[in-house]
């Protein structure tokens, strides 16, 4: 673990660090990953556990509902002309 | 050169994949009216996959003989866009709906690599300095169809997104009309590959991949290296321009989605899809050729343009090899020209009227094709328009009216019989003028030899 | 033990909702006076342990009026629409309560109010309960003792000692069921022992339902694959009849069991975790637990999960930070919550929003999760981790073949003091969880019953899947 690598992890994540932070992730985080790398020495067969037990499947049958209004969908946001505002990808 | 191709087609089903919001934009939808807490990423919100996309896309992996997984399983795949509500998309990633795969086209066949469902993100407006994003076209079902790099130019990607659309539209999964269709290509003139992503439709694939070459053969011709890179199609600058690098550096941390089920796709259920398939474009060419006796061309082009319902329409009244040529020339020209792809049924039984007059030589190939144009412009009644005037002119009608042009141009007749075969041609300008294109070009030709004749 | 402010016995506690719908029906008191008086009390209790984050009174004041109309329409027979008719309930803050802040205790949700109810707030509306607000907890759930809550939240104090923690993450629903002095449920959550932990801290009961028996339709994600919902209370009674309400499945929730719980059973021997890293007391108190159930005729066997032990932890905190680093991505400063002005680009947008509204731990999960989920890590990680789970859940039921039960402490120490908790390393937290953390990634349904000692301590009892009613059973015994 070191600063390269937190960086760019923080990147992937869109989370800016402060200095304080950086310092913190880069003593924490590389302690806590050893910790877990003990991992890598347990016994393990073919079988992954998604879940923790059998769950039915189901799948959806294809009928439209009703949607929230447009106020309603709205209702938490900062909106502009009915459309969600973000900042420029370009 | 080889080009590869990761096309996006919207399934046609009734509500979004993993919501029940409907799939179907009603025309001057308000942006974000057509959304649930699903669809918006609500924290606490929870997908439901929508039964029908499953089964659209089990009927595409098995008509492009795809291998199906035992499960039908589910990822996200993260990165953060304004227009993806959780910042993960749920898609499909080490186990997708099939593997492998070939596609048939009038071209030859086409090695697929994978295919698979995922949800659609929002659309954004571009406003330059901010954006603007509505969420109703957010979680709507995608089918993705990744090709292996087995395209060898524009012509061949343009024709393979083509064909997949009317095999597609066969199926019953898509429809043009309703559902959108979206393109990433990927080109490689030397080793290096170049992604370009996110084409809409096919004319701006073709515009956008020859663009791309141009640029790659200049580049190398230039004697400088092409950068492995990803760009994007800029439609109304007709360029492709590098992306910034960052965002092709995205690293997708796929985890499986821990929200649904893995879900058993049973050998039952495989059998009854496969056997409700329809018949396929290369299929139907091969029985169309034994069945009518067409040429081999006409019916293959035919079928994977989307013509073979049309043609076979055509053929229950009308010369079958006459009908083949006709739809594969002619119809197909006007349909490209306009842009559409649909025939109605009252513009169907008129082309077949239409074509019935030609068989019985009512009306000249000219003529013909002309009223062909009119009918796809507004569907009018064949057999009257015709009746009122635009018979061919034939036989003793015609004979005088060579005559009299033989007459009025004695300066080109005399040509004609010094040996200048354009003089005829004039000769035949003439009567075709005289008889407003009715006259039957071959028959007037004859006659003007035989009148011409020193 | 310490003062309480009403020392109410356990039976005592089982007494109240009856007694209250007895005089409710007899016309003594309206449920709109009821919770008049409840409204006023949770205030002060507030203002003393700071365990709300939310008092929804014009809710529970208008849910209160329509009952009692309901009422003196249908007389007694209300009983049978509503079974639950007068209970007050709170809920987790990250259970999504329509009209009512939820925000998971994050400021990236603060002001969060949600379109639609969680299906548990629903069906325990249904049977005529009233919301009374939402509860203090870890941001997100990311903490075993409710010290993580988000940047601007309060810290939610132990009402049998203020200088100590609650317990985490559902440490304010704890600290309500401990301490209310009206029939109430503390509606909790658990991903890594989040309901097991608080109770035992505040000398409350805590179920931790099998995973996919309650719907998680209106949760707040932490964890996917982990997360259950589950009810704190004093009394075991009202434990179970809240979980009857809010059990059972849900056709919104993907992960939802189409199973029912298993009929109460009786188990002749239960078997006796062996760990280590235990304070004394609290191991002594246990002991004199399951003394107890052996004079009533169940037996015990010690027994080891040596890979349990050796492997849950890293495995529990690898899935549970992949899944929550994604689910967290959302929180981007668009759509809801906390949204600063849009400026620059998109990217440098959810960058900034993101470090504002994330406290700590948060950062630190989502650091390590987006880490384990990396190419290149992922398959030392996150897979390993998954195979891991499948191992640790198979032993589990090999001592779930021979055994009825299995018993341990709920947490291996007495809350901690503030000043205490000050001292630990991330790490060191993390390590608190090692007795919940194997039945939590074995979504096997859980007890925390409260021990005699001179602190609060839980017992925990472990059952196989769908066997909550016998571990209510035994519950009783201990």
């Amino acid at each position: 673990m070191d600063t390269d690598t937190i960086a760019r992890v923080a990147r992937l994540a869109r989370l800016s660090l402060t200095a304080a932070e950086k310092e913190a992730a880069l003593r924490d985080m590389g302690g806590i990953l050893d910790a877990f790398s003990l991992l890598e020495t347990a016994e393990t067969g073919p079988e992954r556990a998604l879940h923790p037990l059998q769950l039915p499947p189901r799948l959806r049958e294809d009928i439209a509902g009703s949607s929230l209004s447009q106020e309603e969908a709205l209702a938490n946001a900062r909106s502009k002309e009915g459309y969600i505002k973000a900042g420029r990808v370009r | 050169m080889r080009i590869g191709l990761e096309v996006h087609c919207g399934l046609d089903t009734e509500s979004k994949l993993f919501c029940a919001c409907s799939a179907r934009p009603s025309p001057e939808e308000r942006p974000n009216s057509r959304c649930c807490p699903v669809c918006l990423g609500h924290p606490g919100s929870r997908p439901l996959t929508n039964s029908r996309a499953v089964s659209h896309a089990l009927r595409v992996a098995l008509a492009l003989g795809c291998r199906i997984p035992a499960e039908l399983r589910f990822a996200r795949k993260s990165y953060f866009y304004p227009d993806l509500p959780k910042n993960f998309q749920i898609t499909q990633y080490d186990h997708p709906l099939g593997g492998g795969g070939t596609m048939e086209t009038s071209f030859g066949s086409v090695a697929l690599r994978r295919i698979h469902l995922e949800e659609d993100p929002g659309a954004i407006v571009d406003r330059g300095s901010y954006v603007l994003v509505d969420y109703n076209r957010s979680g709507c079902p995608l089918l993705e169809i990744v090709t292996e790099p087995a395209l060898k130019n524009a012509e061949e990607a343009r024709a393979f997104v083509d064909e997949l659309s009317v095999l597609l539209g066969c199926l019953g999964v898509y429809s043009p009309e309703r559902n959108i269709l979206k393109v990433d290509a990927n080109i490689s003139l030397s080793d290096v590959r170049v992604e370009i992503k996110n084409i809409l439709g096919q004319r701006e694939l073709q515009r956008a991949l020859e663009y791309e070459e141009a640029r790659q053969r200049e580049t190398i011709a230039r004697g400088e290296a092409i950068v492995q890179e990803t760009r994007h199609w800029d439609a109304a600058l007709g360029a492709t321009k590098p992306m910034r690098s960052k965002e092709s550096e995205e690293d997708y941390g796929y985890i499986e989605e821990p929200d649904l089920v893995p879900h058993p796709l049973e050998k039952g259920w495989l059998a009854e899809v496969r056997k409700a398939l329809p018949e396929l474009p290369l299929s139907r060419s091969r029985r169309l050729v034994k069945q009518y006796r067409i040429a081999e061309d006409d019916s293959r082009i035919i079928c994977f343009s989307g013509l073979a319902d049309a043609f076979e329409t055509i053929a229950g009244s009308v010369d079958p090899v006459l009908a083949a040529r006709w739809t594969r020339r002619e119809v197909l020209r006007v349909l490209n020209l306009r842009g559409e792809r649909v025939i109605s049924l009252e513009l169907l039984r008129q082309i077949a009227s239409l074509l019935a007059l030609v068989e019985k030589k009512k009306v000249t190939d000219a003529i013909a094709k002309e009223l062909l144009e009119k009918l796809f412009e507004k569907p009018f009644d064949v057999k009257t328009r015709v009746g009122a005037g635009l018979s061919v002119v034939m036989g003793d009608e015609l004979r005088a009216v060579c005559e009299r042009v033989v007459k009025e141009n004695q300066k080109a007749v005399s040509d004609y019989q010094s040996g200048r075969p354009e003089a005829l041609d004039f000769l035949l300008g003439q009567v075709m003028r005289a008889t407003k294109g009715r006259a039957d070009p071959g028959a007037a030709r004859l006659l003007l030899k035989e009148l011409g004749k020193a | 033990m310490p003062a309480r402010k009403k020392a109410t016995s356990k039976q005592g506690a089982s007494a109240e909702l009856p007694a209250l719908q007895g005089r409710i029906l007899q016309g003594e008191i309206t449920l709109s006076d009821h919770v008049h008086e409840a409204v006023d009390s949770l205030r002060e209790l507030d203002r003393e342990y700071a365990m709300m984050t939310a008092i929804s009174e014009e809710l529970a004041r208008s849910q209160a009026k329509a009952l009692d109309a309901e009422k003196r329409k249908l007389g007694k027979d209300i009983l049978r629409a509503r079974p639950l008719l007068g209970l007050c309930v709170s809920f987790k803050d990250a259970i999504c309560v329509r009209g009512v802040q939820s925000a998971a205790g994050s400021k990236a949700l603060k002001g969060y109010t949600p379109v639609f109810d969680a299906t548990v707030v629903s069906r325990l509306r249904e049977a005529g309960c009233i919301v009374l607000g939402k509860t203090a907890q870890d941001e997100f759930g990311f903490g075993s003792f409710s010290v993580n809550v988000g940047k601007d939240f309060r810290i939610p104090r132990n009402p049998l000692d203020r200088e100590r923690c609650c317990g985490g993450s559902s440490g304010g629903a704890a600290a309500l069921a401990a301490a209310a002095l009206f029939p109430h449920v503390a509606i909790a959550e658990s991903t890594g022992g989040s309901i097991a932990a608080p109770a035992a801290f505040c000398g409350v009961h805590g179920l931790c339902p099998t995973y996919g028996l309650v719907s998680r339709n209106g949760l707040i994600d932490y964890a996917n694959s982990l997360d259950k919902i589950g009810p704190i209370a004093r009394s075991l009674d009202d434990v179970s009849r809240v979980l009857d309400v809010i059990a059972g499945f849900d056709a919104a929730d993907a992960t939802s069991l189409q199973r029912t719980m298993a009929p109460e059973a009786m188990p002749k021997s239960i078997a006796l975790v062996k760990q280590e890293g235990v304070a004394e007391e609290v191991a002594s108190a246990m002991w004199d637990a399951v003394k107890r159930m052996e004079s009533s005729g169940v037996s015990y066997k010690e027994v080891s999960l040596p890979y349990t032990a050796k492997f849950a932890l890293a495995a529990y905190y690898i899935i549970a930070t992949s899944e929550a680093s994604t689910n967290l991505a959302r929180y981007c400063g668009l759509r809801y919550g906390f949204q600063p002005p849009v400026e620059g680009s998109a990217e440098e947008h959810f960058t900034v929003t993101r470090g504002e509204a994330f406290g700590a731990e948060a950062k630190r999960r989502i650091l390590l999760g987006t880490y384990a989920r990396m190419a290149g890590y992922r398959s030392a990680y996150y897979e390993r981790a998954l195979a891991v789970r499948s191992r640790i859940i198979a032993e589990y039921q090999g001592v779930l073949k021979r055994f009825g039960a299995l018993v341990s402490p709920a947490m291996p120490l007495f809350p901690p003091r503030f000043d205490e908790l000050s001292q630990l390393t991330p790490l060191q937290h993390y390590a608190m969880d090692h007795l919940l953390v194997g039945p939590n990634l074995a979504g096997l349904p859980h007890l925390s019953i409260p021990l005699q000692a001179r602190l609060p301590a839980g017992l925990l009892l472990i059952g196989n899947h769908l066997q909550e009613k016998t571990l209510i059973r035994l519950g009783r015994m201990a």
